[in-house]
């Protein structure tokens, strides 16, 4: 019996061997040079995670067939599949500390140009001899990507993002109307507890970007907190403002949300939310393609699901990092720059919108065939009495790693919010 | 003839059973809850981690396939583990053998440098090999990834494969050079034979090391051409999205290797394990 089954077992290996030796390559590495031009064609190495279960991944693969076409026989572009952000950061850094920067670099609104910008290229010049490309630019969107006079990203969206709420749940609750204060909003916490409702989704890991939602929109909404929320690369995290919203997210940590917010991941979030385990998430517009897919949420759960601004009508609205250029030669800083104005062309960003509802940084970009909810976290945006940033792309890139090691010990109760604050602060002491 | 049956071996049958269903269930249990969860819709898995599936279809390892390269990405892992495993053995064999058997100067410091190089955090080294690999033109190769996986097995093949050799009576070599076999025939037809199981384990070691290893592979690799295995598991989640029943699809394709590489070596690492144990 055995060996029968170390048999077929050996003869699945034999199988699975044969099968990977076909030709059929699902890289979407190479471009072949058609037109038989004897013109050098310039390779663009551009590493990206926009593959496999990526939102992003159907419109990378479109635009990277429609460059390809536009600019068969000049420019080809050499594909490196990095699935997973934190991945995609790891290799990054090392490639840095290698001086083996790839040509551009699209790291997801992760904040990468503090650390990296004496390897990027300055766009500034290249955007001062097209003003017709830096038009198409949000204001926002610039300066995020900006260091004094130095622009070394252009952005392709901007973050909008309110939170998400279950409609059926909050009626279940008998709440009718969405909280104005953060005392409302608790006492919404309370009522959902007494209805056998766990309010809140909530993560740490992978930078507890859920939790940090929650977190900043707490520190925004003061006019010092605001301007906290919108400083870039703060030091100091001692701000009363600061210790404050770090204190109620220990109370819902501790009082109001799934055993498996403590080391879950997003996943954990997302999916107790889909499965109205939960009654509020915070995240962007990208989740709402999620809530009308059938493998993920309930059939007619993207009806359920409102969106609401924070409470004192705070929102994120800001802008976001975005392609930044790190090629050596003059041609293949032309090339890389060809292919990151392709890439946030308006075309682009409306392709973007539309496929997976990232909000497009250019003010001129609008489209009719987006969801209901697209469409309300923009007016909410737009409407917002106070705006800020979020902490991926403000906060220095260490300071972003540790909050994943400080939250389980701040919902735990090991450490005081006090302490927390003091934690960030001595690692954002460490960069120069 | 009847004989009684004492109330203490029932007792200690019963136990004896208890304790093997139970070591039976947690060793067999995740691999069939991956199984189960294979065949089941996000949802179902989400909402009941042990529920049986509603219905059983194949979509999630077609999705798998789709979403990764995964066969690509398996013959890489199978050529790299296999040709590591062998590369590594093979070399650290002699080199074992040599220590084991013969004391000159500098042989202690080199035990004391294998020593030391299982201190060295894995991450430290990304940068140093990226820099090696690039310079050399092994970056993006298999070739790379090859040498790579074989010396960071090497010092644990080293000790494994030194205290097997260790365990072989001089004796029997002496009587082989008295035959008049020459050092290195005795080493390949007298000294490796008898150190079969040895040899198995640093090999099934090294093979699951460079099977399941993901940062070398990350970092030294760009192209799908090269990359292996446990690099396609990361196609199933991503920050803002996930897809497990692709997932726990892609995980039964990817663990039945070392499944069938236990299953055929199983009496190997058993003798491996016992092979000390009685003197004489």
């Amino acid at each position: 019996m055995k060996r029968l089954i170390a048999s077929l077992l050996a003869g699945s290996i034999c199988a699975y061997t044969f099968l990977g030796c076909s030709s059929q390559n699902v890289s979407t590495q190479s471009v072949t040079d058609s037109t038989g031009k004897t013109d050098k064609v310039i390779t663009i190495d551009f590493p990206t995670t926009w593959v496999g279960v990526s939102t992003s991944a159907p419109w990378f693969k479109n635009r990277e067939e429609e460059f390809n076409k536009k600019y068969a026989g000049k420019y080809k572009l050499d594909v490196e599949e990095i699935a997973g952000d934190q991945n995609y950061v790891n290799k990054i850094k090392v490639l840095y500390a290698s001086n083996s920067l790839p040509d551009v670099i699209a790291a997801g609104g992760y904040n990468l140009i503090d650390m990296m910008q004496s390897k990027l290229v300055d766009l500034a010049p290249y955007l001062m001899e097209d003003p017709t490309w830096k038009a198409h630019i949000s204001t926002e969107g610039l300066q995020v990507n900006s260091r004094g006079n130095k622009v070394y990203g252009i952005p392709i969206d901007k973050q909008v993002m309110g939170y998400f709420y279950n409609k059926a749940l909050f009626k279940k609750a008998g709440i009718d109307k969405l909280a104005n204060t953060w005392d409302e909003f608790f006492l919404q916490a309370d009522k959902l507890k007494a209805a056998g409702i766990t309010p809140f989704s909530m993560d740490t890991a992978d930078s507890g970007w859920v939790t940090s939602l929650m977190l900043g929109a707490m520190i925004g909404q003061t006019d010092a907190g605001e301007t906290f929320m919108n400083h870039a690369q703060p030091k100091n995290y001692n701000a009363p403002e600061f210790i404050d919203a770090a204190t109620n997210i220990q109370k819902m940590f501790q009082n109001y949300t799934t055993s498996d917010a403590v080391g879950g991941k997003y996943e954990n979030a997302a999916s107790n939310f889909f499965a109205g385990k939960t009654a509020i998430i915070a995240n962007g517009p990208w989740m709402i393609s999620s809530f009308y897919d059938t493998t993920m949420a309930p059939d007619g759960f993207g009806d359920r699901v409102g969106v609401a601004a924070y409470p004192g009508n705070v929102m994120y609205d800001s802008g976001k990092i975005g392609f930044n250029v790190a090629a050596k030669t003059p041609e293949k800083i032309e090339a890389a720059i060809a292919f990151v104005k392709f890439m946030t062309s308006d075309e682009s960003q409306r392709i973007n919108l539309e496929m997976n509802g990232s909000i497009p940084d250019s003010p001129t970009v609008t489209s009719s065939k987006v969801k209901p909810l697209v469409t309300q976290t923009i007016r909410l945006g737009k409407n917002a009495s106070r705006k800020i940033n979020d902490f991926q792309s403000l906060w220095y890139a260490n300071v972003v790693d540790e909050i994943s090691v400080q939250y389980p010990l701040l919902a735990e109760g090991k450490i005081t919010p006090t302490q927390f604050a003091t934690a960030l602060t001595a690692v954002a002491a460490k960069n120069k | 003839m009847n004989q009684k049956i004492s109330t203490g071996t029932v007792v200690a049958a019963v136990f004896r059973w208890i304790f093997l269903t139970f070591i039976t269930v947690i060793s067999v249990g995740p691999l069939c809850w991956i199984m189960m969860s294979s065949f089941k819709t996000n949802q179902e898995i989400l909402s009941s981690a042990f529920s049986l599936p509603s219905t059983f279809n194949f979509k999630g390892y077609i999705d798998a396939l789709n979403l990764s390269p995964i066969f690509q990405y398996f013959l890489n892992s199978v050529i790299i583990a296999f040709a590591s495993t062998a590369l590594s053995v093979m070399v650290v064999a002699m080199a074992a053998y040599i220590i084991a058997r013969t004391k000159f100067h500098g042989s202690k410091f080199i035990i004391l440098m294998l020593s030391s190089s299982l201190l060295i955090p894995t991450a430290a080294l990304l940068m140093p090999i990226y820099i090696i690999m690039a310079q050399t033109g092994l970056y993006d190769t298999r070739l790379g990834l090859v040498v790579v996986y074989a010396a960071l097995g090497l010092p644990t093949s080293f000790f494994i494969l030194r205290s097997h050799f260790q365990s072989i009576p001089h004796e029997i070599e002496e009587a082989a050079y008295l035959d008049g076999c020459s050092f290195l025939h005795t080493f390949i037809s007298i000294v490796l034979p008898m150190a079969k199981s040895g040899l198995a384990t640093a090999g099934i070691l090294q093979f699951l090391t460079s099977w399941n290893e993901f940062m070398f592979a990350l970092i030294l690799t760009k192209s799908n051409k090269v990359r292996t295995l446990p690099l396609a598991m990361t196609y199933f989640t991503s920050q803002f999205s996930f897809n497990y029943t692709a997932m726990f699809a892609a995980l039964v394709l990817a663990i039945l290797p070392s499944i069938l590489i236990y299953v055929l070596m199983q009496e190997q690492i058993t003798g491996s394990l016992v092979s000390g144990s009685v003197k004489g």
